[in-house]
């Protein structure tokens, strides 16, 4: 089963960036791409537009933006740590904002980690490239899911 | 609901005003009473006073009518006697009366000075709080485009790098030059309303110590530098850790920078006393500014070198000065062209420990 990234930007520059961010260090993964909290959580509870889908697939990691359309980054945040099925989910914020309170937030809802966005692309691809590795390869997932 | 609690309010202020005038015929009929139909008004001047505090000119008008009633009609009754008999009782009646209305003029004018600073005061901190989350958010929402030029720009010279000539590239490498610097400008812009937003936690801070870390960070950065940093020891003051920080770093941040150029470059902190007052500096011997602009040295993006000279947004003393003014400090520079520049601070209460 190949590990897929969650993406939850509403800017498509961010998101074309990021993607090809990946490319280029070579994390090959699928990055399923949603446009705001709601379609996010709406993918990953097979809700909405993604009635139907296997919410038994998971994706490996969840890329929060926080300033998002509907449902903010960070109430996606809380309501991914309030349900059972995704409460342990790997979820990194990527935002633009390194503001102390959103920081602190992030953490206090549960983030694995906060990264900022670097305006340049090269540092952008180097904090992508570290980001892949390390919650693709080398980061150990938790096991869990409603089969038990 | 406004109208309702305003004719609550009206009502506490008259029963206040009726309440203070039956006090004070009280207090003047029995423990005073060996006073007789002598200064008959003696208690009632402070009781109109009292009323006018609290509740302003109607109020104060009002005590000054139920005090005359008083005096005149409800008193001689019980005392058996009249507290006004000849014509100079009648000039003490008309003093009373115009004393308690110019009090109760006076106590209005005060209530509506104070009525309409506090006014003023709310609008003052509503605007600014809302001057502040605009910059924070436009220099957030600024971010994102810029990010996007940037990005697509590295992407079209490491993709199509080879398609274009030397000028094309050199277009594309200006393009990504200007991103980071507007990046770095969007930073420094953060980091300044970040100072304004902040609360000021202020404790004894070890200034002398966090120079001497700020002093190493820099040489750390830039090993193949040699500056001379010449530290007084245990200069303490009373200031918000982080931004004590914020403020070390900008200044021996600039004394760093614009030290780059000479042979021998040479920074000190210390302490020192100027027109009588304690002041925290950092000099150096760098390339200096003219003191005719100096006022210009604090300002938000005025910058007094090229970039190409000396890099920077022009973000860093207006940062500094924010700090400094944060404190209730001031903050002042001197400097000659190519002579150097000194920057003093000086905050109110314990300037320096151990002194």
């Amino acid at each position: 089963m190949s590990k897929v990234i969650l993406l939850v930007e509403d800017n498509s520059s961010d998101e074309k960036l990021t993607v090809l961010a990946f490319k280029k260090c070579g994390v090959s993964n699928e990055v399923v791409v949603v446009r705001d909290g709601a379609e996010a959580l709406d993918y990953l509870f097979g809700t909405g537009k993604y009635a139907g889908r296997d919410t038994s697939v998971r994706p490996t990691l969840v890329l929060l933006d926080l300033g998002l359309p509907r449902i903010d980054g960070h109430e996606v945040l809380r309501r991914i740590r309030a349900d059972e099925r995704t409460k342990l989910l790997p979820v990194v914020i990527l935002t633009s904002s390194k503001e102390d309170e959103d920081v602190a937030r992030g953490y206090a809802l549960g983030a694995n980690a906060y990264v900022r966005k670097p305006v340049d692309f090269v540092e952008f691809a180097q904090a992508a490239k570290t980001l892949g590795l390390f919650w693709l390869l080398l980061n150990e997932p938790p096991r869990v899911g409603p089969s038990k | 609901m406004d109208r309702k609690r305003a004719i609550r309010t009206a009502w506490q202020h008259s029963g206040v005003a009726v309440a203070a005038v039956v006090v004070a015929s009280v207090l003047r009929l029995w423990p005073l009473h060996a006073l007789e139909a002598r200064l008959a008004w003696l208690t009632f001047y402070p009781a109109v006073a009292v009323a006018a505090l609290y509740g302003g000119l109607r109020a104060g008008l009002l005590a000054t009518s139920v005090s005359l009633v008083s005096v005149l009609w409800l008193l001689p009754p019980v005392t058996g006697q009249p507290f006004i008999r000849d014509s100079a009782d009648w000039l003490g009646l008309a003093v009373f009366a115009a004393t308690c209305t110019l009090v109760s003029g006076i106590a209005e004018a005060t209530r509506r000075a104070n009525a309409r600073a506090k006014q003023a005061h709310e609008d003052a901190e509503v605007a600014n709080r809302e001057l502040e989350a605009f910059s924070y958010s436009v220099a957030h929402d600024l971010r994102a485009p810029l990010r996007g030029m940037n990005g697509f720009a590295q992407v079209l010279l490491d993709g199509y790098g080879e398609k274009l000539d030397a000028d094309g590239q050199d277009a594309l490498q200006e393009i990504l030059l200007n991103a980071r610097r507007m990046g770095s400008l969007i930073d420094a812009l953060l980091s300044l309303s970040r100072v304004t937003r902040s609360a000021v936690k202020p404790e004894s801070v070890d200034l002398s110590e966090v120079v001497r870390a700020i002093g190493s960070q820099l040489s750390t950065a830039e090993p193949e530098r040699t500056v001379d940093l010449v530290v007084q020891d245990d200069l303490h003051a009373d200031l918000d850790p982080d931004l004590a920080r914020t403020l070390v770093e900008n200044v021996l941040g600039n004394a760093w920078k614009f030290t780059g150029k000479v042979p021998a470059p040479r920074i000190e902190f210390g302490i020192t006393e100027r027109n009588r007052v304690r002041a925290f500096y950092v000099r150096d011997n760098g390339a200096g500014f003219d003191m005719a602009f100096a006022n210009k040295l604090f300002a938000p993006f005025q910058r007094l070198h090229t970039v190409a000279e000396f890099p920077g947004t022009g973000i860093g003393l207006a940062t500094v000065q924010r700090i400094v003014h944060r404190h209730g400090g001031r903050l002042w520079a001197e400097g000659t062209v190519d002579g150097g520049a000194t920057f003093y601070f000086a905050f109110p209460r314990r300037d320096s420990g151990g002194m």
